[in-house]
């Protein structure tokens, strides 16, 4: 890193510091930034993609689109520019394009535990989850703890429900090296809840709300957790704990129960049992939304 | 930063199944399918061949129907057997436990576990919507068009074994 | 790897929140020769409780072990205020030989690089303002009273009544609502100098640099006492390390706890203030005790205060009939930069039409009235962020005077 001189600041020292400021998300501050240095150094590629992944961070996507085609024609083979025009195909759903991005730079970067994680999320995405599995490991066998390969594996553990959460050693890793991270959190309200442990998940959920309370997302994902612990809900408690195979049970049961007391009761009891059952059934449809309006 | 390049062939020889493209224009999987919700009520209220509609329509924008297909057939062969059952007093044996009207029940235990015969063939993907927070399409309409075909299917196959 | 670790990481899946679950793992780690991840599982406690004297003891050996000796020390240090603390004999021997944090640690920058780096000189000359300065916000201006000034001036009082005295104070709340004023308004009141530091100033642009910059302004604190040391936007300076992507940031945040831990073995005259608009950006091991234990909610102006600000936006500009209360009433919510929003509209109202028909007149209320409507108070945003947190987040106590302002003003 070259030494100030009087003149002002090298443009390095200028990058280094509009890195600084968008890992602290103070994307205003790295914008005049990076505005000062384009004028200093208008065409740099480096300046330019700075300046599209806050577009990138802040939804402005067809900003940030144009911007990396700057970079693009600047350095084809520019890392950045190229990483984040594979993004923007996710974000804009073009997930083939995206494919074929990412898959170049595997090709340049073979040994890359990051571009594996990026590949491997978009294969989990499109549900390739074999795929995905296979990315993480080799991911993962180049940098055996890479957090997002770790996060991506578990979840991949958690959809495939092979086993338990126990014995999904990529969650164990992630808890114990990286116990904080947003991450983490999140794979742990998805193995929480996977599990039924609604409670145990909303105060994750809660902690997750606690580090980014402007979010929507976690905000959403708390309040249906509420929802899915309230009080009122606990009649329903089998489906959410064994979903649509506990739903199945208990309509057995509900059927079976209605015409054991149709066979041996009086049939004003026997009508009062099967009426209970139908408001059972009637609430198990309709309390939830309800619920979901008023919390 | 892009760590330093290493001789590719070793990698490479390694990496070449996982670097061959999965997707294309043509072959772009949807990952939101339709709800396993949608899924029940089509074969509760429509029958096994209401269920094989949106199971199918599943299938396609997974693109699986050469995996899927079978669905169909089970859908078909169901509502065969029922229709056969409903007229050759298949359902006698029921009477004698829960009583009159016992076909009933009778089909819509068999369109139970047809849907849990295509809640099976897409776990995987109804779980993964629901981890990763992917919205399902609003199965509304859908849904209605495949009860309507399943009813209409359902009284077609009836001809087959008049009462 | 011990069986007892595997069967301790299998309950802590089940039970991520069992505190004491936690600390016997994070022991474990550490006599099983891993003090890395020990560490880990220390901060950890130490994040979801400021008060876990163990879990600080605890991260103190871990450090130690990993050969950390003066941030053990530190960190050693800073536990022994924290309620059910035990002392260690290893540590409690090491401490007894280390020599005090000195102010040799902090002249780590020589010669006058810093000062091209770095300019801290007090505001020589500029108005000084105090809280007869402030209109409006009695209670706040109590409350700081009492945990802040009052503390300062008399530190003997407040340490025969067991009153915690010394670190940090931090203030947080919407955008635009006078926390930089307060914090001036402070060091007026304990008749300090008053030295503002924002990011810019510490995030240098050249590598390694941040940290000399840190040690070189506490050390300049230190030089000027009393003196009142104002981090401004400190969940910039101090960005949650849970969120932060890049090691760099991280090792800014760590350097900048090491020394305020050091510090505060040394503090008297010296009174650090910060200042945020996101505190819940701040890393959660700047709220331990002996750094930001204390916060106080800025909130925005009340009636009185907005009144008064409107009388002196309007001052030397041409108005007439202006009902400043009624203004005041009119703009609930509205911070202080809002409510110059508003008079500005207004002004611009009058030129418009001194433009468009030549008749040149003064404001008059209903300008100030149809500017308040066309405005939205920019605090909103902030106010629905922290009504999230308080009502699904299950805010700490931090956040009790949000949760109050909220529930008075109906907003949760």
């Amino acid at each position: 890193m070259s030494t100030p001189d009087d003149s002002g600041p090298t443009l390095g020292a200028l990058l280094q510091q509009a890195h600084a400021l968008i890992d602290r998300r103070r994307f205003p501050h790295a914008r005049q930034l990076l505005a000062t240095a384009a004028q200093s150094y208008p065409d740099n590629p480096q300046v330019l993609y700075l300046a599209a992944f806050i577009d990138y961070s802040e939804g402005k996507l067809d900003d940030a689109e144009k911007t990396v085609s700057s970079v693009l024609l600047q350095d084809p083979e520019h890392y950045g520019g190229r990483t984040l025009r594979a993004e923007l195909h996710e974000a804009r759903k073009q997930f083939a394009q995206a494919e074929t991005v990412w898959i170049e730079l595997l090709r340049d970067h073979p040994e890359d535990a990051d571009l594996y994680a990026s590949y491997g999320e978009l294969m989990m995405q499109t549900l390739h989850l074999d795929k995905a599995q296979r990315l993480m490991q080799e991911g993962l066998r180049l940098e055996p703890n890479h957090p997002k390969c770790l996060y991506i594996a578990a979840l991949i553990h958690i959809i495939q429900g092979r086993s338990s959460d126990s014995e999904n050693e990529h969650l164990q890793r992630l808890v114990t090296e990286y116990p904080e991270r947003i991450q983490t959190l999140l794979t742990l309200v998805v193995a929480l809840s996977q599990r039924g442990d609604n409670r145990s998940a909303l105060r994750v959920a809660q902690q997750l709300l606690a580090m980014r309370p402007d979010s929507p997302h976690y905000l959403t994902l708390v309040k249906e957790l509420k929802l899915q612990t309230h009080w009122s809900l606990l009649p329903l408690y089998p489906m959410q704990r064994w979903g649509w195979g506990g739903a199945g049970v208990i309509t057995v049961l509900g059927i079976g129960i209605v015409h054991a007391a149709r066979s041996s009761l009086t049939t004003d009891l026997a009508s009062v049992i099967a009426y209970i059952w139908l408001a059972y059934v009637v609430y198990s449809w309709t309390w939830p939304g309800i619920l979901r309006r008023l919390i | 930063m892009p760590p330093t390049r290493t001789p590719l062939a070793q990698i490479m020889d390694h990496n070449n199944d996982l670097l061959r493209p999965s997707l294309s224009a043509d072959h772009n999987p949807s990952a939101a399918i339709y709800s396993a919700r949608t899924v029940f009520l089509a074969s509760f209220f429509g029958g096994p061949i209401a269920g094989a509609a949106i199971a199918l329509t599943n299938a396609y924008r997974l693109r699986r129907l050469a995996t899927d297909w079978p669905l169909g057939l089970i859908a078909v062969a169901l509502c065969f057997g029922l229709a056969w059952l409903s007229t050759h007093h298949g359902w006698s044996w029921l009477d004698a436990i829960v009583g009159h009207g016992s076909a009933l029940y009778g089909a819509r235990v068999i369109n139970l576990i047809f849907f849990a015969i295509a809640y099976a063939f897409h776990r995987t993907y109804f779980k993964s919507m629901s981890v990763l927070g992917i919205t399902p399409p609003n199965g509304l309409a859908v849904g209605l068009g495949a009860i309507c075909l399943g009813v209409i299917a359902e009284l077609a196959i009836g001809q087959v074994f008049p009462i | 790897m011990s069986r007892l670790r595997e069967d301790l990481e299998r309950e802590l899946l089940s039970n991520p929140f069992n505190a004491e679950l936690r600390t016997e793992y994070a022991q474990v780690l550490l006599d099983d020769g891993d003090p890395e991840a020990a560490l880990v599982q220390f901060e950890l406690l130490n994040s979801q409780s400021s008060a876990n004297a163990a879990a600080q003891v605890g991260a103190a050996l871990a450090l130690l072990r990993m050969g950390r000796d003066s941030e053990a020390l530190q960190r050693y240090a800073s536990a022994r205020n924290t309620p059910g603390f035990v002392s260690d004999p290893t540590l409690e021997a090491r401490l007894e030989k280390a020599k005090p944090a000195s102010p040799a640690r902090f002249t780590v920058v020589q010669g006058g690089r810093s000062e091209k780096v770095v300019n801290f000189a007090p505001p020589q000359g500029r108005e000084r303002i105090g809280f007869a300065d402030i209109a409006g916000l009695e209670d706040l201006k109590r409350t700081v009273r009492l945990q802040i000034i009052e503390p300062f001036l008399k530190p003997g009082v407040f340490a025969k009544f067991k009153k915690q005295a010394g670190g940090g104070v931090l203030l947080y709340g919407p955008p635009g609502c006078g926390k930089t004023m307060i914090a001036r308004a402070v060091a007026t009141e304990c008749q300090a100098e008053f030295m503002s530091i924002g990011i810019a100033d510490v995030l240098s642009m050249w590598i390694g640099e941040s940290e000399r910059n840190l040690a070189s302004l506490f050390d300049k604190a230190r030089h000027s006492k009393p003196c009142v040391l104002f981090f401004d936007e400190i969940d910039a300076l101090a960005y949650s390390r849970s969120k932060a992507q890049s090691e760099h940031t991280r090792q800014v945040v760590n350097e900048f706890l090491a020394q305020l831990d050091g510090f505060g073995a040394d503090n008297q005259g010296v009174l650090i203030l910060a200042a945020t608009n996101m505190p819940w950006d701040v890393d959660s091991a700047m709220k331990r005790p002996g750094r930001f234990s204390r916060s106080v909610f800025v909130p925005p102006p009340d009636a009185e205060a907005r009144s008064r600000i409107v009388e002196l936006k309007l001052a030397g500009v041409p108005h007439e009939n202006i009902d400043s209360r009624a203004i005041g009433a009119a703009t609930a919510h509205f911070s202080g930069a809002d409510i110059e929003g508003v008079v500005e509209l207004a002004k611009d109202y009058v030129l418009e039409e001194y433009v468009s028909n030549s008749s040149e007149r003064p404001i008059r209320q209903e300008d100030l009235v149809r500017a308040a409507k066309g405005m939205q108070p920019t605090t909103l945003d902030w106010l629905r962020t922290a009504r999230n947190l308080v009502k699904y987040a299950g805010a700490d106590a931090s956040y009790n005077d949000v949760e109050k302002y909220l529930k008075t003003h109906k907003l949760v």
